[in-house]
């Protein structure tokens, strides 16, 4: 701005530039009247109801609603028609609150509170809805500059992001589909394992039955013998259901979900898996597993997946070798929680260690070489690492480091 | 009608096919006594006192077809049934070299387990 332009034609051109510039974006841009907001906080503060607006916009999802509706739209730019509207700009110019999803509730509560917390910026990933109804994924931005926050006016940016969450989610359904392949081929390995693990009950209910056929045959039938035989019979359907149960959980091709999961318990899953597999190798099952450990965010059979292909590896590993032993060891460390899968085999050569996670890389003759390309891939989608190293004692040890699920963010969401 | 003196027992390391297999052979009418393990066994005074053994193959320990092997070292001509629950073939072959009285697969069919434990106890 030159010295030499009188006030009120640097303010006109300013404004003027503002405007072209508000328009060229790329991005959708929206010019927000705040002003009704800040008094409604004021009046929140003065009640002595919200000491903490972050926890009070918690509780209270409705007054982050009726925020929303006192949150006027002064201005949008012609992205924004062509991102949230139908091609009517006027239609857009009320509250914000019909393109806020209830989903996304709490990311304009956030907002507010970076804003009345004197953050200068907030910017975060959420969805969005447009006009019609329509919801999409959107990087949604809001600047906190002094000047406009005096006046009351915000000036926020949206990015739709529909395109690089779409690719994400084609990512993340091959990557589903490759760990559900390997599950099957898991699965094929055990084939042998299952079919004997359902036959002993099955045995047993067959024994049971042509029991109680004799014990009903006799003169004088032994109604006793039979009460027992009937609840054993029952007893063992229940258990060949289980083991069904497990390995149709393990040949499910359903689109993982990551949930809260006790590591303790997926560990015991894994080894009642491969149980069969243990006892038949001789090998010494040590189970050594923190008690009080913290949750962590996964699926909960690829998890499983990931700790039975590891202890299969340990078993083959040690296959032959005097007194094997398999050790499944959790522990916490801070903000991790570690899983180690320990095997007192051969060990791991020191020419294979580096490309041991490599797709196609294997030692054994049945297998793809898939296993722990996928357990790495399934562990670094949960933000975990997944490392190989040889104990100094002699055998293998494959360590697994996951965050903690910390609370306050969601716990249900799709991987 | 077998003779109602004989004693079965029954080596096998899961408990609930033990126990039908032990119903099973009382229902018959034979005596029947079960062990969780073939070193139990060999340490019962059932190693004398059996007329037939009717054992599992893979246990958590010595194998029914290393128990065959052991008591046929040690000169005895009581009739050993293998049975299991196992499905490959190789398992079979094996099972069938150490010469037992019979093998059968689990689950077995009632009457050929009967033929087996009359045959074997001589009924």
């Amino acid at each position: 701005m030159s010295l030499a332009e009188n006030p009120e034609e640097a303010l006109r051109k300013s404004e003027h530039r503002y405007r072209n510039l508000f328009q060229a974006m790329a991005a959708s841009f929206w010019e927000l009247d705040f002003f009704p907001v800040g008094d409604m906080l004021y009046r929140l503060k003065k009640s002595g109801l919200a000491g903490d607006f972050g926890a009070y916009f918690a509780e209270h999802p409705e007054f982050v609603r009726d925020m929303m509706r006192a949150t006027r739209v002064i201005d949008v730019n012609d992205q924004t028609v062509a991102l949230f509207g139908r091609g009517d700009k006027q239609e857009l110019l009320s509250s914000v609150e019909p393109f806020w999803p209830e989903s996304s509730t709490h990311v304009f509560a956030a907002s507010v509170v970076a804003g009345v917390g004197g953050a200068p910026n907030f910017s975060t990933e959420t969805v969005l809805r447009r006009i019609d109804g329509r919801e999409f994924p959107a990087l949604f931005t809001v600047c906190f500059p002094e000047d406009t926050m005096n006046k009351g006016t915000q000036l926020i940016g949206v990015i739709d992001l529909s395109d690089r969450v779409a690719a994400q989610e084609a990512l993340a359904r091959m990557q589903a589909e490759m760990a559900h392949a390997a599950r099957v081929s898991l699965l094929g390995e055990l084939a042998a394992t299952i079919a004997h693990e359902v036959n002993q009950p099955l045995g047993a209910i067959a024994a049971n039955a042509a029991a109680g056929q004799r014990w009903l045959a006799r003169d004088v039938p032994d109604l006793d013998e039979v009460r027992a035989i009937t609840g054993r019979i029952a007893e063992d359907a229940q258990r060949a259901a289980g083991i069904i149960a497990r390995v149709r959980a393990m040949a499910s091709g359903a689109a993982p979900e990551a949930v809260l999961v006790p590591v303790n318990e997926v560990v015991e899953d894994a080894a009642t898996f491969l149980r069969h597999e243990i006892r038949q190798s001789g090998t010494r099952l040590k189970l050594a597993l923190a008690p009080d450990l913290p949750t962590v965010r996964a699926d909960r059979i690829q998890l499983q997946q990931v700790l039975v292909n590891l202890a299969l590896n340990a078993l083959q590993a040690m296959a032959g070798r005097e007194a094997p032993v398999l050790t499944l060891r959790t522990s916490g460390d801070g903000d991790k929680v570690v899983l180690t899968v320990e095997d007192n085999g051969p060990g791991i050569a020191a020419d294979h260690l580096p490309k041991l996670f490599e797709s196609f890389f294997t030692t054994r003759a049945n297998g793809m070489g898939l296993g722990l390309a996928i357990a790495r891939s399934i562990i670094a989608q949960l933000d975990g690492t997944i490392a190989a190293t040889n104990r100094t004692s002699g055998g293998a040890r494959f360590t697994i480091v996951l965050p903690v699920h910390v609370s306050g963010t969601p716990d249900h969401t799709k991987v | 009608m077998v003779s109602a003196t004989s004693l079965i027992a029954i080596v096998d390391d899961d408990t609930s096919f033990r126990t039908a297999l032990e119903s099973f052979a009382r229902s018959l009418g034979y005596r029947a006594r079960g062990f969780a393990s073939a070193e139990d066994f060999l340490g019962s005074d059932a190693v004398r006192d059996a007329d037939c053994i009717v054992s599992d193959i893979h246990m958590s320990g010595m194998s029914g077809i290393d128990l065959k092997h052991r008591l046929d070292a040690q000169g005895s001509t009581t009739a050993v049934i293998l049975v299991t629950g196992h499905t490959e073939p190789g398992t079979w072959k094996q099972a069938r070299a150490c010469h037992p009285h019979c093998f059968l697969l689990k689950p077995f069919d009632p009457q050929q387990m009967t033929e087996c434990l009359a045959a074997a106890t001589g009924a």
